[in-house]
């Protein structure tokens, strides 16, 4: 779904003595079918962004275009609720969502709330929970008996049954262990991968998920675009990274240290560990 | 040879019977001063584990846990433990309860009834420990995650325990507090003398302890120091953990004939790894 933000600005409480202005000057296009995903510092407006992509929030100025939907500072509240169901939001620790006596009937609610009967919302909810891998057996049981992990899982489905075309993931894998980061980025690849109508936004602190699955970069910077482009574009810039205390993938790191120490032809853009290898293997076997 | 303040003698555990088992037959001996990282994936023991160092869980028939001497199932010694042995939990959020961050560092001092004249001493103390001067009247909500975290620290180190637990502390920060944290953790066992047991699944902040405890269902695997869990792959795969960069690099530069190791035996880092590779290139 094409998304755009033009000449946004957002400000909390504006006309109380703690107004403060979050966003400024924004302008950014999403293609439909893109994977864009967005860095910066714990409060540099990351988290206000993805609200005003959803329709959480509206803007102070300027608009927000969802699909073929504009969003204005005076749009009605009704017209943000068809956004929503375009929009699905995966927030930071999901699984603190969790409320329903049944698994099944937690992850039907999403959809059973966007007006679909019970037995179209559950069989919605089957498909999803089968996506992340939640076995049939574990329907009935509740949510609460689940390891964490599943939990997480669990909470994935209940946005995917409302079968958004674009899926905001705020931090999807934080508090997992590795195997399970590994998983759940896997898991939203393949959703994505389903369909060309199928968008994904990511927060992430992981410069090295940014790498390998963004095909856009977006680095907010005190609630401006600080710098934007494909991963390879935004992660030459080591300095300008650094200079919002962001820093590159730790292949990119690797290798320009080694290109700094050995005077060394390395190419440092490489996101992925065997790429990485065989740059340091043709450079140890070079003569140079 | 510094004494065990933690001895573990076949523990096993299950939450409610006719369940599995949570812990199975744990043999474990701590020493003062060690700095310990206990490793494992979600759900492998490690935070139940964690629960019996402070008696938070009594061990029923199977097995016993002294700390410092002091068997956990006596009633008498409950409160004792609980005073030498502080934790540390994951979300910031949850562990801070005062409007200012002088009175949360407080706080349990409060509790337990130090003396004024004492507390204000003991609270500037470890306010300036974990480098927090200048934030003494803020309100802690106002910091960022790493700051909370330090906050949290400081009201434990107040209570002068022995030994500090933190469980996955830093899970829920992002890298810049992740390393702020590590950094102050590090303080805490080198300039503080505390005895440090560390839960992650974060193998590259297991890089600076003495001894590596690698759990899977509920078994220890292996206990050993850093470099050897880190060169054992075959383990690390067995119990789900990612090897750090820089071990993944080293191995799969070995597979394709170029051994570091015989130019040095200990990289742990970038520097380390990037020397090692330059030294490789001269040598050609």
């Amino acid at each position: 779904m094409y998304m755009e933000a033009k000449n946004v600005k957002f400000t909390y409480m504006v006309g109380s003595p703690f107004e403060k202005t979050a966003l400024q000057n924004i302008n950014l296009t999403l293609e439909p079918n893109s994977y864009t995903v967005l860095i910066g510092h714990t409060g540099s407006g990351k988290s206000t962004l993805i609200q005003l992509f959803n329709g959480l929030l509206k803007p102070t100025d300027g608009s927000i275009q969802i699909g073929n939907r504009e969003i204005k500072r005076d749009t009605k509240q009704k017209h943000l609720y068809d956004v929503r169901k375009d929009v699905g939001m995966v927030f930071q620790y999901p699984e603190h969502q969790l409320f329903h006596e049944t698994i099944l009937k937690d992850v039907a609610f999403g959809p059973m709330n966007f007006g679909m009967s019970q037995e179209e919302a559950e069989k919605r909810a089957k498909e999803s929970l089968k996506l992340v891998g939640i076995e049939e057996g574990l329907y009935e049981r509740s949510p609460f008996d689940l390891s964490g992990g599943q939990m997480r899982r669990v909470a994935i489905a209940g946005v995917l049954a409302s079968n958004p075309k674009t899926l905001i993931l705020d931090e999807p894998t934080a508090g997992l262990d590795p195997q399970g980061k590994e998983d759940i980025m896997e898991l939203f690849y393949k959703w994505y991968e389903v369909s060309e109508e199928r968008s994904i936004i990511l927060v992430t602190h992981h410069m090295e998920d940014a790498a390998k699955y963004g095909d856009q970069l977006i680095v907010l910077e005190q609630g401006g675009i600080h710098l934007t482009g494909t991963p390879k574009e935004v992660f030459l810039q080591g300095d300008r990274l650094r200079k919002t205390g962001l820093s590159q993938p730790e292949t990119v790191r690797l290798l320009e240290s080694l290109k700094d120490k050995s005077k060394g032809h390395i190419d440092t853009l490489k996101f992925h560990l065997n790429e990485t290898v065989d740059e340091i293997v043709s450079f140890l076997r070079k003569d140079q | 040879m510094n004494k065990d303040i933690v001895r573990i003698h076949n523990l096993s555990f299950q939450y409610r019977p006719n369940e599995p088992y949570v812990l199975t037959d744990i043999n474990l001996t701590i020493k003062e001063r060690e700095w310990i990282t206990i490793v494992g994936h979600n759900g492998s023991g490690k935070s139940s584990l964690a629960k019996f160092l402070n008696a938070l869980f009594i061990p029923d028939e199977d097995g016993e846990v002294y700390i410092y001497g002091l068997n956990t199932k006596e009633r008498q010694n409950q409160g004792k433990v609980r005073k030498l042995v502080a934790m540390v939990f994951q979300n910031p959020d949850n562990q801070l309860v005062a409007p200012t961050v002088e009175d949360d560092v407080a706080f349990g001092l409060e509790n337990t009834g130090v003396p004024r004249e004492e507390m204000i001493e003991r609270v500037k103390e470890s306010i300036k420990i974990m480098g927090l001067e200048g934030f003494e009247k803020q309100e802690p909500h106002r910091l960022s995650g790493g700051q909370k975290q330090r906050v949290a620290i400081a009201g434990v180190i107040a209570m002068k325990p022995k030994v500090v637990v933190l469980d996955e502390a830093t899970s829920m920060l992002d890298p810049v507090g992740r390393k702020e944290v590590m950094e102050y953790i590090r303080r805490v066992h080198n300039d503080v003398n505390m005895t440090v047991i560390m839960i992650t699944h974060d193998l590259n902040e297991a890089l600076f302890s003495d001894r590596i405890i690698v759990m899977k269902e509920g078994k220890i695997l292996k206990d050993a120091p850093p470099i050897e869990v880190l060169r054992d792959e075959e383990l690390l795969k067995k119990s789900l953990l990612k090897p750090t960069f820089e071990f993944e690099v080293q191995s799969k530069l070995k597979e394709k004939g170029i051994n570091l190791f015989e130019i040095s035996p200990q990289i742990t880092n970038q520097k380390e790894l990037v020397d090692a590779l330059c030294t490789w290139k001269q040598k050609m």
